[in-house]
């Protein structure tokens, strides 16, 4: 993958895994440097930035009353199935 | 100790993560996966001209630091002090001077095509005020003939207008690097990538050799 090469549709494929932090060097590289000169991509990054950092917050909402029990009960039944 | 830099937007925030840096001499410490998702990243001297932004910032790292094609990375580092000569003022004359570069080689393209008329306008209008650089690279553009030549023109145009219109200043080195890939033959920007280290070396007053 070569800088010069990279267009705006392939950062979308790398976006979320340069967060998950699953490229390799050159891709990270490339994502970053793309991200750097690319005024549309800035914007798309900081709405990702934001998102994300929404997130734990989001995760930290108890599941309902039951919920873990009906899945485990769930998944038992499809295996017997 | 290596020297390194690092470039920050305003407010000692990095550009991507948008981690907020603490003040100079604190440590950070990156965990794999956080930080700058994946380290702390600094740039040597021939990393520059792929990360300008705002800030330019001496970094110093404590423990291992892994040298990448483009940057290094560490897991603890700090700000050490700004670089006082990196200002809006110098990156505007980075990017005028990368404008001269990419009109140099648009030049040079129209030369190699067998179009030196045209090549002096060109070179004659660089050496003028950007706006009739642009009006002369924009009308090359359409009218040149030669293809390659003609979307270098194009590229002149699209460095300036850039500059202009506040467009980061790594576009403009971008810019320029890319016209010298396309002129290189090999599709390499390396030369120019040197070139453009070398002038921010030289004007920030960077001095890359160790510390001793």
């Amino acid at each position: 993958m070569r800088l010069l090469d990279v267009n705006c549709a392939a950062i979308d494929g790398l976006l979320f895994r340069w967060y998950d932090g699953q490229l390799d060097g050159v891709e990270a590289d490339v994502f970053e440097q793309h991200v750097l000169l690319c005024p549309p991509c800035q914007v798309q990054n900081g709405k990702l930035r934001t998102a994300m950092s929404a997130l734990p917050a989001a995760a930290r909402v108890p599941a309902p009353p039951g919920l873990v029990e009906r899945l485990v009960a769930l998944a038992g039944s499809e295996e017997r199935g | 100790m290596s020297r390194y830099w690092k470039f920050l937007r305003a407010g000692r925030i990095s550009p991507i993560a948008g981690y907020a840096w603490p003040p100079a001499g604190h440590w950070v410490e990156a965990e794999a996966t956080r930080m700058c998702y994946q380290g702390v990243h600094s740039c040597r001297v021939t990393d520059l001209p792929y990360w300008l932004h705002d800030e330019l910032w001496e970094v110093e790292y404590a423990g291992a630091v892994v040298e990448t094609p483009f940057k290094v990375i560490g897991t603890r580092a700090r700000l050490v002090a700004p670089v006082p000569a990196w200002t809006p003022g110098s990156a505007q004359e980075f990017g005028l001077a990368c404008i001269a570069r990419t009109a140099e080689h648009a030049g040079a393209e129209l030369t190699g095509s067998g179009l030196d008329q045209l090549a002096a306008r060109l070179a004659a209008a660089a050496s003028g005020p950007s706006e009739e650089l642009a009006r002369t690279a924009t009308e090359l553009s359409e009218s040149a003939g030669e293809p390659a030549a003609a979307r270098m023109c194009g590229y002149v145009a699209d460095a300036i207008e850039a500059l202009r219109y506040g467009y980061p200043v790594v576009m403009v080195a971008f810019i320029a690097a890319r016209i010298a890939a396309e002129r290189s033959g090999t599709g390499s920007d390396a030369a120019e990538r040197a070139w453009q280290s070398q002038w921010l070396a030289t004007r920030l007053g960077l001095d890359p050799r160790p510390v001793v």
